[in-house]
């Protein structure tokens, strides 16, 4: 609502459809576009298709994990300056995140992050330039 | 108490063999001295018989001078003083010997002494008797030994050999007499010193043999101690374990019935051989019956005993050495424990740990999707469909979410202490002042209203994994904080005191403390020692704290009193 005039692209992917339809819809009600994908083969393919603002990632998924579909996005000269978040029940050690941000440049939350805040961090990577 | 008998024992036993030896030493002493007597006694009467004799022998060469003497003075022929010529060179010899022999005894010298003038006088008168028949005829020969006081002479000499010849022969008989006195008592010191030593050495076998070698020498036993032995065979035998007695040689010296079956050799054959021969590694088993007996005993040393049939059965020695009543060492008593069971079980449970852990950690893991979605979807009822709620509708929703963000602190619980369990522990030096002040900083922000007096003390760094120790300072002052929450005067106290082997770091509060008969629930996993109305929580705090300060070998305790306070303690070996 308060982003209207040119509403931005989210890619959302996780295997489980009950936490798309959760985070989906609480993006959309936050006034984001979304585009759904179920492994990390649909991640790597419709980012490059529709050049999303952002993708938000799951880590354990069928056919492409999410770590290895940042991989190919960073990798990919089309892809790379796409915004990448990690939204994962894994627990990821301290290093693990930490080296996640340096190579992949990824952020990290936990999907038990409260929906609230998890929209204001979303929100916050359009208004801070990277 | 037996000490001080076997002392006695050993007294009485001294004492008799001391006396045993007195007795063979005066007995021999009493007999040499006698032995000394009766030489002196024989020499004394072999000299009066030598006195006697050579005082004969003089008596009748005189007397044969006289007889050759007057033959001669008869006869007027040479031929009559051959006897005479024999007899007188030796008549001053014989004289002077009967003096020498005679020395100690002033009577015999007294005679001998008037004897000396009569024999020169008498002999002085053959010689004139001689000259006179040579010289003067027969008639003036006569004349003169008619004339003479020859007869007087040698009739003085005669009384006076009598005399000596009486005084020798009563010497000798006294002499006599002694020596069989003498005989006599030396027959009966040795005769009554060898009952006396004969008895003693009889008490000394006696009293050794009662109390000496009475342990070792079969003696008819009480029923109450034959009873007590067959009860301690009994349980030897029982024992499941292989029971064995080791020689300092090293060869088998009893055995029980388990050993019998573990190695498949009847008992006689196994008792007398050598220790060594019933393992796949005879080496290794020698060396761990020398080590019991080098260090006093050996424990959980593994061997493998081979069975005559090849059956192999690991085991578990635990040996020590074994004692008599005066401390000697006799041999090892070694007993073995089969743990060919046990080490399967072991790896079970290892493996059955590991799946649990695996296990629990995917069923959180798993459980936080669907919580997520009943949470996330309450959550949008509530705020995109709130305004067609009911406040009772609007106040479950509630609920809802309160049960899910518990729900959730559970779940997020058990996956962090699951993972303490499954992580490495990576060890580096850990600065332990500046990890509390940090963690406890973070924490006191969360109550930025509380007053507590807090203080760290001494606190030495440890060779640790540096987030599993932040796991354990955060839990412990966490709850050194939660509980000291009711305290108009929160103290919370953090030190450490350490030995040669391990640092012990304690927290100490002066909070709402716990029973000290709960103390094994403290440290369970989801264990609540109050109520979460009393205190939130969900109980596996100490539970983390125990399992991480476990995996770096060290060891996790409380102490505490209702109402007064809890110190925890765990300690960390030294690096």
């Amino acid at each position: 609502m308060d982003i209207e005039q040119k509403k931005k692209h989210i890619l959302f992917a996780d295997d489980d459809p009950v936490t798309r339809r959760l985070f989906g819809s609480k993006l959309a009600s936050a006034g984001f576009e979304i585009l759904y994908a179920k492994d990390g083969n649909e991640v790597v393919d419709m980012a490059k298709r529709f050049q999303p603002d952002l993708v938000v990632t799951d880590i354990d998924m069928p056919n492409k994990d999410g770590i290895e579909a940042a991989y190919i996005l960073k990798g990919d000269i089309e892809t790379n300056h796409i915004h990448i978040i990690f939204l994962t029940n894994s627990d990821l050690s301290v290093e693990t995140e930490k080296a996640m941000k340096e190579l992949v440049g990824a952020e990290y939350m936990s999907k038990s992050i409260d929906l609230t805040e998890f929209i204001e961090r979303v929100k916050k990577t359009f208004v801070t330039p990277e | 108490m037996a000490g001080i008998r076997r002392l006695k024992e050993k007294l009485i036993n001294a004492v008799l063999i001391f006396l045993l030896a007195v007795v063979f030493l005066v007995v021999s002493y009493i007999s040499y001295q006698s032995l000394l007597r009766i030489d002196t006694d024989e020499a004394w009467v072999i000299h009066s018989y030598q006195v006697s004799t050579n005082i004969g022998v003089l008596l009748s060469d005189l007397e044969n001078m006289e007889t050759s003497d007057r033959g001669y003075i008869i006869a007027g022929q040479d031929i009559f003083l051959e006897p005479y010529n024999t007899a007188l060179p030796k008549i001053y010899p014989e004289f002077q010997s009967l003096q020498e022999l005679t020395k100690d005894n002033s009577a015999e010298q007294q005679r001998l002494s008037l004897m000396k003038p009569l024999i020169d006088e008498r002999l002085a008168e053959f010689q004139t008797n001689l000259a006179l028949r040579r010289d003067k005829g027969l008639d003036a020969a006569i004349a003169a030994v008619s004339a003479g006081t020859g007869k007087e002479t040698m009739d003085a000499i005669r009384t006076i050999v009598a005399d000596m010849q009486t005084d020798e022969a009563s010497l000798l008989q006294a002499r006599t007499q002694d020596l069989t006195q003498v005989n006599h008592s030396m027959e009966s010191t040795i005769v009554w010193g060898a009952i006396i030593g004969l008895l003693l050495y009889l008490l000394v076998n006696y009293v050794i043999s009662k109390f000496v070698m009475g342990n070792l020498v079969e003696k008819p036993l009480l029923e109450r101690e034959r009873q007590a032995l067959f009860y301690a065979r009994s349980l030897i035998e029982a024992s499941l374990d292989p029971l064995v007695t080791i020689s300092p040689e090293g060869k088998i010296t009893d055995v029980n019935e388990a050993v019998t079956k573990v190695t498949e050799v009847p008992r006689g054959e196994l008792i007398g051989t050598d220790f060594s021969e019933y393992f796949t590694e005879p080496q290794k088993a020698r060396d761990g019956y020398e080590q019991a007996f080098k260090f006093g005993t050996v424990t959980d040393y593994p061997l493998t005993i081979k069975s005559k049939t090849g059956r192999l059965t690991d085991v578990l020695y635990n040996a020590s050495v074994y004692k008599n009543e005066e401390d000697k060492i006799l041999g090892v008593f070694a007993a073995a424990r089969d743990y060919t069971l046990a080490k399967k079980a072991m790896e079970e449970t290892a493996k059955a740990n590991k799946e649990m852990e695996a296990f629990s950690y995917s069923v959180s893991h798993d459980l936080r999707a669907p919580l997520r979605a009943i949470d996330g979807f309450t959550q949008i009822l509530v705020e995109d469909y709130g305004a067609k709620l009911d406040d009772e509708g609007r106040r479950v929703a509630s609920i809802i979410r309160a049960s899910t963000v518990q729900m959730g602190h559970l779940i997020d619980d058990l996956l962090s202490f699951s993972r303490l369990g499954r992580q490495e522990v990576k060890k580096s030096p850990v600065d332990m002042r500046s990890l509390v002040g940090e963690v406890y900083a973070e924490i006191k922000k969360s109550v930025p209203a509380r007053k507590i007096d807090f203080t760290v003390k001494e606190l030495p760094s440890a060779n640790a994994d540096v987030n599993m120790m932040r796991v354990v300072w955060t839990n412990l002052l966490s709850n050194a904080v939660k509980f000291t929450g009711k305290k108009e005067n929160a103290i919370i106290e953090v030190g450490s005191t350490s030995d040669n082997n391990e640092i012990t770091y304690y927290v100490k509060d002066n909070g709402a403390g716990f029973d000290m008969k709960y103390m094994d629930k403290l440290f369970g996993v989801f264990q609540r020692l109050h109520s979460v109305e009393e205190f939130e929580g969900t109980g596996v705090g100490l539970a983390n704290v125990k399992r991480v300060v476990e995996r770096h070998g060290g060891r996790a305790w409380a102490e505490a009193k209702v109402g007064e306070g809890a110190t925890f303690y765990f300690t960390l070996p030294k690096a």
